[in-house]
């Protein structure tokens, strides 16, 4: 039985390749806020997150002939890849990351611990990963969300395996902080 | 269970979505046609919109 997601994606294709212009708005309407969401975790600033949408956008539209579709979610898949990499370029460029500098720092001991989800909404967690610093953000997006590994993390971003799991602790410990200031207050209310 | 908070974070993630940025996808058809590029190769039936 075919999914709804298969026949989304095969329809959209098709009409790329058939030059019929409302595919775009298609593919829009059906992926801009997955899309947005995978930007916005990675690029904390709404002006910059713009600028790497639209570049995005602009290759998934003229690069969409050059994809194979392998089945179900590759064309999701395939339009991940690209809003990562170009978000990934964008913080190069700005020498925003400090995942370089840190790899010959010592990293401060951070304490073993876990967030703790509980009662935390898909809002408020989004907002607390696109508020962790620059460089293990992108380390953790990649581990965590995306389900990288830490020598894939490390030819991606240019660095050590090693630096790559240390900035993961970093901001698994940063993120537990934060969800635990953010339960305390909801707390007090 | 080991990493049990990242499956359960995927879980509360998955499907999540933002609302996209003002006027993006005008921009981004503003921007292919400034560039002169097509989203697919030409062909005679295509209707993209030209500049």
């Amino acid at each position: 039985m075919r999914s709804e997601e298969t026949d989304k994606e095969q329809r959209i294709i098709r009409l790329f390749h058939q030059g019929d212009a409302s595919a775009m708005d298609l593919l829009y309407t059906d992926y801009a806020g997955y899309l947005t969401w995978v930007g916005f975790r990675y690029i904390s600033d709404d002006d910059d997150l713009k600028d790497v949408l639209q570049e995005s956008f602009i290759k998934i539209f003229t690069c969409i002939n050059s994809f194979t579709y392998r089945g179900k979610g590759s064309l999701k898949a395939w339009m991940t890849r690209i809003v990562i990499n170009e978000s990934l370029q964008f913080l190069r460029r700005q020498q925003a990351s400090q995942i370089v500098r840190m790899d010959d720092l010592d990293l401060p001991d951070m304490a073993e611990e876990e967030p703790d989800l509980t009662g935390l909404s898909a809002d408020s967690l989004s907002e607390m990963i696109r508020h962790l610093p620059p460089g293990c953000r992108e380390v953790f997006n990649l581990y965590a969300v995306e389900g990288k590994s830490h020598i894939e993390i490390a030819r991606l971003l240019n660095i050590k395996p090693d630096t790559s799991a240390s900035q993961f602790h970093r901001a698994r410990a940063i993120l537990a902080r934060m969800i635990r200031k953010y339960q305390l207050k909801k707390a007090r209310e | 269970m080991k990493d049990q908070w990242i499956r359960d974070m995927r879980r509360l993630l998955d499907g999540y979505e933002k609302d996209p940025p003002d006027g993006l996808l005008d921009e981004v058809k503003q921007a292919i046609g400034e560039r002169n590029l097509r989203p697919v190769p030409e062909r005679k039936s295509a209707t993209w919109p030209t500049n």
